[in-house]
């Protein structure tokens, strides 16, 4: 029969009489906890019996045995001198066991223990998640959120942008969760402590629902990269995933004086790290597909006098809830008398929902009209066509409304409304 | 609402400033509420590490001296007028009951 054995124990940080609850069970069943490895307890197997356990959390922690800080020796020694031994601590968590009978609890006033629960929050588990997110995020999530504001189709013509935003956007929606959470349960804890006297109720149900939640947005995050279904992509975000979380919890086990350095190299190491696996594994949302034996969707004929001398016959696609978006892109023209043009490009975005394709449009307006001024070419080519077909030159940018689709055209070639029209008409025949 | 912090003091917290007018440790304090108290009133090792750092940062107590693992605390000037305060609140209270209750 085995000795010892691992379960995943999952409380919330500051659920202590949760924690002593199961403790006591497992003790009940024969297993006493032997050490704590973050969500990872690991028991020893005992005779079943009745001790009491108790859970609370020491700020000033210090992970040596040898040298433990002189509050926490202080600490220690008034516990011992209560019949409570240290059976497991993981940082700031300090477990401790109780084989007398009836004895005086840990806490004996409730007030001070959530006190002292709110303080090991902001000072440990908060501070942490706060310095890590805002390092990480703070730079990305405002340049998205420039890029956004400033023109929305222009942020949806990058997936990147997409997938980036939803990745921080999940992260701070679950910092908030969890936040938000604890807030609640804080402000009950207190009044109940404070009128009722009554000691840190256990949380129920918080932790799942968080979980639920980070799930879903992790899902939602992996579906608007636009590879929902690559296995080599997913191994890629878990892979990532797994790094970040080894590097979080490596870096709270480090010793005091040496963990600010240490996390500034970690932060380093770790970007490199993240970037090569990125790097090696495809990150990017756009995957490349052959569209079949026709070159461009967009012919050459079509585009009157000129030739082309380097085809290219695939096209990047992207695929999410919200939308597709097709992208090919042509070398150069080439005319007759040989001279060289500039590079022609399309990307050609179908909007899914009508509700979000209107509000792009109508927004995309707004701006037009709120800028004339400020030097954007317009014209309406509606006039050639039997649907409207809208048309905005923005220097060597033609931007497209048609149909549920915005189709963005790249070239310092001038194009007639004729030629529009006929590109239009090839693109969306053959993606849409 | 949470009371203002020392306003006024739980029976722990009183029984612990009354220990400290000498210089104490925290098991010695453990002990002496115990035994002050007839065993009614219990301080748990988690609380009065917590209380004694509370009232150190606000200076009620200050730390006197290490011994081996333990530290030594005494009561304050500003510690000794929070407990005055604290008895004269409790005087007040009793004398209001004797008052009102008992018609002395």
């Amino acid at each position: 029969m085995a000795k010892t054995k691992k379960k995943i124990e999952i409380f919330d940080f500051y659920d202590v009489n949760g924690m002593k609850r199961r403790l006591e069970a497992m003790a009940q069943q024969g297993w006493i906890i032997d050490h704590i490895e973050n969500d990872i307890w690991t028991y020893r197997k005992e005779q079943p019996q009745n001790v009491q356990f108790s859970v609370t959390h020491f700020s000033n922690y210090s992970n040596s045995e040898a040298e433990p800080d002189r509050g926490q020796a202080e600490f220690l020694e008034m516990c011992a001198a209560s019949g409570w031994q240290l059976a497991a601590q993981y940082n700031s968590l300090f477990v401790f066991i109780n084989y007398g009978e009836n004895p005086v609890p840990l806490e004996t006033e409730p007030v001070t223990q959530v006190e002292n629960i709110d303080n090991a929050m902001q000072t440990g588990f908060w501070s942490h998640r706060i310095y890590a997110a805002v390092i990480l995020l703070i730079f990305p999530l405002v340049r998205n959120l420039m890029d956004l504001a400033t023109n929305p189709v222009k942020f949806i013509d990058d997936p990147g942008h997409l997938f980036m935003f939803s990745v921080i956007v999940a992260y701070i929606v679950v910092f908030a969760l969890e936040k938000v959470n604890y807030r609640l349960w804080y402000k009950k804890a207190m009044e109940a402590a404070d009128t009722e006297g009554e000691f840190a109720p256990v949380n129920k149900n918080r932790q799942p629902l968080t979980m639920i939640a980070e799930v879903i947005l992790l899902l939602l995050a992996v579906e608007l990269s636009g590879k929902t279904f690559d296995p080599l992509f997913l191994t890629g975000v878990y892979i990532s995933f797994a790094l970040a979380s080894g590097v979080y919890f490596y870096a709270e086990r480090l010793k005091k004086p040496t963990r600010l350095m240490a996390g500034a190299a970690v932060i380093v190491v770790s970007t490199i790290i993240m970037y090569f696996a990125i790097q090696a594994v495809g990150f990017t949302p756009i995957e490349i597909v052959n569209k079949g034996e026709e070159n461009m969707p967009v012919s050459m004929e079509k585009l009157d006098m000129y030739t082309s001398k380097d085809y290219i016959s695939e096209c990047s696609e992207y695929k999410c809830f919200l939308f597709d978006r097709y992208q090919g892109n042509q070398e150069y023209f080439e005319t007759e008398t040989g001279r060289n043009l500039p590079d022609f490009s399309y990307t050609l975005i179908r909007v899914k929902s009508n509700g979000f394709y209107n509000n792009l449009k109508r927004d995309y307006l707004h701006r037009l009209n709120s800028n004339k001024n400020a030097g954007i070419d317009y014209w309406q080519a509606q006039e050639t066509y039997d649907d409207t077909i809208m048309t905005y030159k923005d220097n060597y940018k033609y931007q497209i409304f048609y149909s549920d689709a915005i189709l963005i055209l790249r070239t310092q070639t001038i194009l007639s409304t004729q030629q529009i029209s006929t590109i239009v008409t090839d693109l969306v025949e053959k993606y849409i | 609402m949470p009371r203002e912090k020392f306003q006024t003091l739980t029976e722990q917290m009183f029984y612990i400033l009354i220990c400290l007018q000498n210089e104490c440790c925290g098991i010695d304090i453990m002990e002496m509420v115990k035994k002050m108290t007839d065993g009614r009133v219990n301080v748990g090792p988690g609380t009065l590490y917590n209380l004694l750092e509370q009232f150190n940062d606000e200076q009620i107590i200050r730390f006197t001296k290490t011994i081996g693992k333990k530290r030594s605390y005494i009561l304050t000037d500003k510690g000794r007028d929070i407990l005055e305060k604290e008895y004269n609140r409790l005087l007040q209270l009793t004398n209001d009951y004797q008052k009102y209750m008992k018609g002395e």
